[in-house]
């Protein structure tokens, strides 16, 4: 650690178990402040050289920062990334993107195939250097301290336990090298692994397992620290609809607990029922960021289409159909099968009557009408075609 | 507080970290989840690795072919004593460290065989089968994953070293002197840094190989390397080069059993191809141990470095 002048946040991490980090051995007690969590400032006219003095029993520096720059950092953020980038040779995989997940936060992070999704939660997690930018994981710098990963749980693109061992010993693995005590192994080992409902399969060989056993294990082992941010990545791909519940219900059980989790899939679905917002990325750069409700209710305020689907009772004759693509606000006009038909209608609800009249005017009987607002699925559509036409 | 009371206390105790009446829906407290925590050192992580792979090596057909090859040299060991071929293979000799430089003859072959099946795709293995994705994001150095990996690897064989001596030891104790002198210490010294130098080597090669090899750092060690200290000095006809070429570490198990006064290795290839050719070239290996060691072990740290700065600038 090299001098540095007065004035900066410090991060400082307790080592023990006391709820107040014991201070008074410190030369420097009268000069450190709490400004958050886990988060010290050193007082004016100090140098950090003196933060040698710190090192007292129940704390520990693992990192600072000057305060010009970043003095925001860590406040109520769990995920700070800015301005990351990373480039494969001439190839830009992610291009200046920055993204913030605060405390509590379950956020989507959507995107096409190669938009640099994968290539983000790498750089986040260490597995890949990011080429300029920086992360910080509650408020540390996770690309200079390795520390920043200690409330980190991570499954990112299908990890795999060590076949011929069982999941108790992938827990306690784990649990070393986190440094806890082998009675805490033990008994968050059988919490997570019940949680994820393995605990029955602690003691098979995990090489036995099903691909959506394996993930399982994979998620208990990211949740055995009891981090305080997850990241996954397409923690569902590759399974059947029962693998994806089950994983999704784990997930839901972390918003109990209060943690963070920041989630890359393909799915929409997932993003709409279980995250608050959404970042949608292309091409490396941020497309969209923000509160996914409040995004769709803008796309639906915005295009005032919706989709309709119309289930009836007997046959439906070209007269029929030619008639309801006369009418106004019809377009995109479908026939799904015998009987049910789906448009897309932008039109008053005057207009959406006169369809249900034309119906009873062609002599059929009306089953069902569905009809569809605006969704994540077509605020999804909206923007990676924008995207495309951008590019062209 | 009464006995009674101690004894609740204790039943109490033993439930509660038993797990017996836990489920589901725990609180951080009782899940211990609100544990404060301090990470470990960086060496006790090494050593969390280190046991991992251990663990895992028990577990893998290695361990088993290393039992094999072990129980096998004391019945191979009784099978031939007496016959054409131990006369052939194995020399008879009154002299203890003779005998036993005779018993572990397969010495350099056996080293360099188990240290490239047991280093040879043990990091590559890790990227392929995506058990990589589990380990590196742990809050641990890639220096703790890589190093306690190649600790263990070293162990191992180290380990199967080390015992092989101390069954020629065994074996020896009839038909010889059994005068055991602090030459056969020194010998396994010089055996432990030749597995040094093919451990890193080998696992230096397994940072840069894609799906990892047993057969490229084998044919390198056992074959190229031997090969082209021998016909280099051919060219050059210098003997100060042939000297120089004599301390390739490749040479370190045959400088070993040179120390016990065994010179003719047969099994080595460096054996088989100098017997082959010894009219021709005037070559011989290293003859210093001292020398031969500080060679290994320099070019084995040289070689493990690379293959750090190899992991550590690795994008997964």
């Amino acid at each position: 650690m090299t001098a540095q002048t007065s004035g900066c946040p410090l991060h400082l991490e307790r080592l023990k178990s006391s709820s107040k980090p014991n201070f008074s051995r410190c030369s420097l007690a009268q000069a450190i402040v709490p400004i958050g969590n886990d988060l010290f400032m050193l007082g004016s006219k100090m140098n950090v050289l003196n933060l040698m003095f710190c090192r007292t029993r129940d704390i520990q520096v693992i990192g600072f920062t000057p305060m010009d720059d970043d003095s925001d950092i860590g406040q109520g953020l769990s995920l700070d990334v800015r301005n990351l980038t990373k480039r494969f040779g001439n190839f830009t995989a992610v291009d200046n993107l920055s993204l913030k997940v605060k405390k509590g936060e379950f956020m989507g992070l959507l995107g096409p195939n190669g938009a640099g999704k994968s290539t983000t939660l790498k750089s986040i997690t260490g597995l890949i250097s990011p080429t300029k930018g920086k992360i910080y994981i509650n408020g540390i710098d996770s690309v200079k301290h390795r520390n920043a990963m200690t409330h980190v749980g991570c499954v990112i693109e299908t990890p795999e336990s060590y076949p011929n061992f069982t999941p108790t010993e992938m827990m306690q693995y784990v649990g070393r090298i986190h440094g806890l005590s082998n009675k805490e192994i033990k008994i968050r080992a059988r919490d997570v692994l019940e949680e994820v409902r393995m605990w029955s399969w602690r003691d098979k060989n995990i090489g036995e397992f099903s691909k959506g056993m394996r993930q399982r294990v994979s998620l208990a082992v990211a949740m055995f620290p009891n981090p305080n941010l997850v990241l996954l990545d397409e923690p569902t791909s590759g399974l059947d609809p029962r693998g994806m519940i089950e994983i999704r219900r784990t997930m839901n059980s972390l918003k109990k607990r209060g943690m963070s989790l920041l989630i890359s899939t393909h799915i929409l679905k997932e993003v709409s029922e279980m995250c608050t917002s959404m970042t949608m990325i292309n091409h490396g750069k941020t497309i969209i960021s923000g509160d996914v409700n409040k995004l769709i209710h803008n796309l639906a305020q915005n295009e005032n289409t919706v989709a309709i689907e119309l289930r009836m009772l007997g046959d439906l004759t070209n007269k029929f159909i030619s008639d309801i693509n006369a009418m106004t606000g019809v377009s995109n006009f479908e026939k799904m099968g015998e009987g049910s038909v789906k448009f897309s209608f932008n039109g008053t609800d005057d207009q959406q009557a006169d369809i249900v009249d034309l119906v009873y005017a062609h002599k059929l009987r009306l089953l069902c009408m569905n009809e569809t607002g605006a969704d994540i699925e077509s605020l999804y559509m909206k923007l990676t075609d924008e995207a495309r036409v951008n590019i062209k | 507080m009464s006995r009674k009371e101690k004894k609740a206390k204790k039943v109490k105790k033993t439930i509660v970290d038993s797990y017996d009446e836990s489920s589901r829906d725990l609180t951080d407290h009782q899940a211990h989840r609100d544990v404060v925590y301090a990470l470990p050192s960086k060496m006790s992580q090494t050593m969390q690795c280190y046991f991992v792979q251990m663990k895992r090596y028990t577990r893998q057909r290695v361990m088993v072919l290393s039992s094999v090859l072990l129980i096998l040299m004391p019945v191979i060991y009784y099978a031939i004593k007496g016959t054409y071929i131990q006369e052939w293979l194995l020399p008879t000799s009154a002299v203890t460290n003779i005998a036993i430089a005779g018993i572990l003859s397969f010495m350099p072959i056996l080293i360099v065989l188990l240290s490239c099946i047991a280093c040879g795709s043990i990091l590559s293995q890790e990227f392929n089968e995506r058990t990589a994705f589990l380990s590196l994001p742990l809050p641990m150095s890639r220096s703790s994953f890589y190093m306690g990996k190649f600790l263990a690897a070293f162990t191992l064989v180290g380990g199967i070293v080390a015992a092989a001596y101390g069954i020629a030891m065994l074996l020896t104790m009839t038909g010889t002197d059994r005068t055991y002198t602090w030459d056969l210490f020194r010998s396994l010294m010089v055996s432990l840094c030749f597995v040094f130098f093919c451990c890193s080597t080998t696992y230096m090669l397994s940072t840069k190989l894609k799906r990892g090899s047993t057969m490229l750092p084998f044919i390198l060690l056992f074959i190229v390397l031997p090969l082209i200290a021998e016909i280099v000095p051919v060219f050059f006809k210098m003997d100060v080069i042939s000297k120089i070429l004599g301390y390739l570490p490749c040479f370190g198990a045959d400088v070993a059993l040179n120390m016990l006064g065994y010179t003719n290795v047969v099994i080595s290839f460096n054996g088989i191809f100098s017997n082959f050719v010894s009219g021709l070239i005037d070559f011989s290996v290293g003859g210093n141990p001292i020398i031969m060691s500080i060679v290994c072990i320099l070019s084995g740290a040289l070689f493990l470095f690379l293959g750090y700065y190899v992991v550590k600038r690795r994008d997964v």
